[in-house]
């Protein structure tokens, strides 16, 4: 059901079944975001340990380490950095 | 090296860089390249939309009632947007459809400059319902001088690719008879490595064209909608930001394959030496935002908006942009100043479904073919 997640360097439990960009929300982190659709790039964040699968393909141009929160989940602890 | 409607030389498209390599024979997509091309389109595609599905009506009375100050805000940011997109609804094809050598991203130019084709229609939907005549407004787009600065900005890079472009595709560059006189009216040495950097710096001009430019705009056309005013022009706002999405997207894929050496060897080393160039294009594109948050804001500023909050806008825009294509972020802003712009630019809140009661017609065929059960999990028979 749930993982932890460490976002700028802060603990938090995840909801697995929600993507990323919603768990954050549920927190209050205030992610940033615009499409919610995996193309406009906005929710691009880091992601420095662990590992990702997307609902749906990402449409941005990703460079190492890039994920996009709001197509993204995880099932297992991982850590991000949003600024 | 002549543009061909139909190369007969039996390439391997999948060998074909982006761009100068041979003209694109088949319009075939069974195997890309770079598949994201197709995706786009795919996307683009979905989003249609056409400007006479948004009625407009009540923003004349809207408009009618505002102070002076805010009308000129109003106009001019429409004037604005106007521009940039007589710009962007013909430069695209072109400039890149004579040196394109893959067929979707071919495919994709298309798409994307026919979409601006729909915005600009869509702004003389909105200034049709504004005035009786609406020409004054058009008429000013060209001699004022406001617009003029930083119309000539982005047509140059443009203009400059496509005269150099047209000199090499007519003469070749192997020859040493006919001189080649730039834009400026000065002979220039003409190589293909000197063109492929205007198109570099180009895309890179495009690119804070949409990226930055555009976002700018928006912000001043949802501030209004902020206050439930001018809510037509908002909707209809809100569907060319949802383009726009794609289209920046799709010049910072070209910017980061080139980087990324993952395309032509010699625009991976352009990359590197334009760095510094493309640089300023972004943050000359910043400052004259900044100017014309100014002149928009010059009798008075608006609840919500001013000067100070607009450029701050520019500013954090800015950093997101560039950093998308590999820069670091010039300022220091780090917040989005103006949150709530974020409800206007989420598509999936983007209603143009023929329900809508603002909708004055709509496309016939248009269905959902995705059923979720859980949805018709609550009915009973
Ligand atoms: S919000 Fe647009 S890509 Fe995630
Ligand atoms: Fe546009
Ligand atoms: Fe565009």
């Amino acid at each position: 059901m749930s993982f932890t997640c460490t976002v700028d360097a802060h603990n938090y439990v995840f909801d697995k079944h929600k993507s990323l960009l919603e768990n954050l929300e549920v927190h209050a982190l205030n992610p940033e975001y615009q499409c919610r659709d995996g193309y406009c790039g906005a929710c691009r964040c880091l992601l420095l340990k662990g590992q990702v699968s997307y609902t749906q393909p990402p449409l941005v141009y990703l460079h190492k380490n890039e994920i996009l929160t709001c197509c993204s989940r995880a099932t297992h602890p991982i850590e991000i950095q949003t600024k | 090296m002549a543009y061909s409607t139909f190369s007969k030389i039996p390439n391997d498209a999948m060998k074909e860089p982006m761009f100068f390599g041979n003209s694109v024979n088949v319009a075939r997509y069974d195997q890309q390249k770079f598949e994201i091309f197709e995706k786009l389109i795919e996307k683009q595609l979905s989003f249609f939309w056409r400007p006479e599905e948004i009625d407009v009506s009540q923003d004349r009375i809207d408009f009618m009632n505002l102070p002076s100050h805010e009308q000129h805000i109003f106009i001019s940011n429409l004037k604005y947007q106007t521009l940039l997109d007589s710009i962007q609804g013909r430069s695209p094809n072109i400039a890149f459809l004579p040196i394109v050598s893959l067929p979707e991203l071919e495919t994709w130019i298309e798409t994307w400059s026919f979409s601006e084709t729909i915005h600009s229609r869509s702004y003389t939907h909105i200034l049709r319902n504004l005035f009786t005549d609406p020409s004054e407004v058009f008429e000013d787009i060209v001699t004022n001088e406001e617009i003029q600065k930083r119309a000539s900005d982005i047509a140059h890079y443009y203009d400059v690719l496509i005269h150099a472009v047209q000199f090499m595709q007519l003469h070749g560059l192997e020859q040493s008879n006919v001189k080649y006189i730039n834009l400026k009216g000065e002979e220039e040495p003409l190589s293909l490595r000197s063109i492929k950097k205007k198109l570099y710096l180009c895309i890179c001009s495009v690119n804070a064209l949409e990226s930055i430019r555009f976002y700018v705009s928006f912000a001043c056309s949802f501030a209004f909608a902020e206050r439930d005013l001018l809510e037509g022009n908002a909707k209809i706002i809100k569907l060319i930001a949802r383009d726009e999405a794609l289209h920046l997207n799709s010049t910072q894929q070209i910017l980061n394959i080139w980087a990324d050496g993952k395309d032509d060897p010699e625009m991976a080393e352009i990359a590197i030496e334009c760095f510094a160039q493309g640089r300023d294009i972004f943050l000359k594109a910043a400052s004259q935002e900044k100017e014309w948050a100014a002149y928009l804001f010059k009798d008075g500023s608006m609840i919500g908006l001013n000067e100070q909050i607009l450029c701050q806008y520019v500013e954090y825009i800015s950093n997101q942009r560039m950093k998308a294509i590999g820069y670091e972020a010039p300022f220091d802003i780090k917040n989005n100043p103006i949150p709530w712009i974020t409800h206007w630019l989420v598509s999936d809140n983007v209603q143009v479904a023929p329900q809508e009661t603002e909708i004055s017609s709509y496309l016939v065929g248009q269905i959902d073919s995705k059923v979720d059960s859980e949805k018709l999990s609550h009915f009973e028979l």
